[in-house]
């Protein structure tokens, strides 16, 4: 039986490194197409990335299983992501412009140029993953971010609620809109 | 059903994991582990750590530790002088009872001193406390004595000991004077009256505070101090044992020393015990004094 993330998450407080190669290798791929997705460039991601885990590194005796791993972890790549935008000085942009308006008070960070620098990844997609990755770098930051850690993190809906820092019902408007888009993206392709 | 069917599309997840399942590089896996194994370190800095954090509290302890054995060792080492404090605190009852244990103790004792050579009183060193199971407040009230009584004797108008004076033997009556700390009793009693009081009833022993000074080492002054007290205390003890006819001898005794003022206290002192008693014709004279004629 593996052991569970919070005992390895404890065990490598308590000075085991071999716990968190293990946990790494558990959450290394879908935190970092987490990320990836979210900022679309690859080097920025893989910086992210390593911040992310820089800091579950250096806040590993203040770690109380309180809550999951995975959103403890998410958690901070999330905020993390948060900070690179605003720090790349990306303007906020609402939601309701695909006319939903929800979280109006809850503006999130929005690229103001989605880059796209990864076309040979995109050229070994076929015509319709090709729509399914457009349309999802088309989504809102907002619902791309609950999207993924659906798809990626495997949170449930209290769970990304909890993570990105809304109620559940705005969890469940964002997850539902974001899947709206994404089922019209493969049904056109 | 219709909400489930919303927040949940195989299809989308479907396509969504054909998109790709690109992870770090593998430098990047390197780094990241790296850092971790930095982080924690291997063994020795895990012990640094744990040191460093127990060092403050093990060091507390420690002190604390020590601090209270030293002392415990303190209080072990010197418990005459711990009762000796606490002396003036007892009940009066306490010191009542233990006075008189002690004065016998000393009696003995200068009994005991006096009988032997006075070669051998000389040999033997003057801290050398009387074999004795004298109880722990007698023992410390002559600690106490040493140590406080001053090295010159009381000054000649103190008033004359109470030690000497005829007490009567019944217990409820007895003053406390003897073990009451206030009076130092015992350094009361280091007056040369007092002193010549007491060679005087016991005249038939040489002197017992010149053969005592003699044969210490130690200061003269303490010495004497003591010898005296015990010599009071001896003398009180006789007193309280003599009979009236030993008492009247001992008040013509005073007399024929020219100690009248003595003479007529402790005169009073036995009218007050024995109110009854008639004093005999042929020593009427000599205890009596002037006032008989």
């Amino acid at each position: 039986m593996e052991a569970a993330d919070e005992q390895l998450m404890i065990a490598y407080r308590d000075g085991e490194a071999a716990a968190f190669e293990t946990l790494y290798a558990r959450h290394k791929g879908p935190l970092f197409r987490f990320v990836l997705r979210s900022v679309k460039a690859r080097g920025e991601a893989e910086e992210l990335f390593h911040d992310v885990w820089l800091k579950v590194i250096e806040a590993r005796e203040r770690y109380t299983p309180s809550a999951r791993f995975t959103t403890w972890l998410y958690t901070i790549a999330r905020n993390r992501v948060v900070d690179h935008w605003r720090r790349r000085g990306l303007k906020l942009t609402s939601l309701d412009t695909s006319n939903h308006s929800y979280d109006a008070d809850d503006p999130p960070f929005e690229p103001a140029a989605a880059p796209q620098d990864e076309p040979q990844r995109r050229a070994e997609l076929n015509e319709q993953l090709r729509q399914l990755g457009a349309a999802l770098e088309a989504l809102p930051p907002a619902q791309r971010e609950v999207f993924l850690l659906r798809e990626e993190a495997g949170l449930t809906l209290p769970e990304i609620a909890e993570v990105a820092g809304i109620d559940l019902e705005a969890a469940k408007s964002r997850l539902r809109y974001a899947l709206a888009k994404l089922r019209e993206a493969l049904d056109d392709g | 059903m219709a909400e489930r069917d919303d927040l949940h599309d195989p299809r989308v997840s479907a396509g969504y994991r054909t998109l790709g399942e690109e992870r770090p590089p593998e430098a990047l896996d390197a780094a990241i582990l790296a850092a971790s194994r930095r982080a924690v370190g291997a063994g020795p800095r895990r012990a640094g750590f744990s040191v460093r954090r127990w060092a403050l509290p093990v060091s507390v302890a420690a002190v604390v530790v020590l601090t209270m054995s030293l002392v415990v060792r303190m209080q072990l080492e010197r418990p005459d002088l711990e009762t000796a404090a606490r002396i003036p605190a007892a009940p009066p009852a306490a010191e009542k009872k233990a006075a008189p244990r002690d004065a016998k103790e000393e009696v003995d004792d200068l009994a005991k001193r006096n009988d032997r050579p006075q070669a051998e009183a000389k040999a033997k060193p003057l801290a050398a406390p009387p074999a004795t199971s004298a109880p722990a407040p007698a023992a410390a009230e002559r600690e106490r004595q040493k140590i406080h009584a001053p090295a010159a004797p009381a000054p000649a108008a103190a008033p004359p000991a109470r030690a000497f004076v005829p007490e009567p033997p019944a217990p409820k009556s007895a003053p406390a004077e003897a073990a009451a700390p206030s009076q130092l009793g015992a350094a009361r009693a280091l007056q040369p009256s007092a002193a010549s009081d007491v060679a005087g009833a016991r005249a038939e022993r040489p002197s017992t505070a010149e053969a005592e000074s003699a044969g210490r080492a130690v200061p003269g002054a303490a010495l004497e101090d003591r010898t005296r007290a015990s010599a009071a205390q001896a003398g009180k003890k006789d007193a309280k044992n003599e009979t009236p006819r030993d008492w009247l001898e001992r008040i013509a005794r005073l007399r024929r020393e020219g100690r009248a003022k003595e003479a007529d206290e402790s005169l009073a002192e036995f009218r007050k015990r024995y109110p009854d008693y008639e004093i005999p014709k042929e020593m009427r004279d000599a205890v009596l004094g002037e006032a008989a004629r």
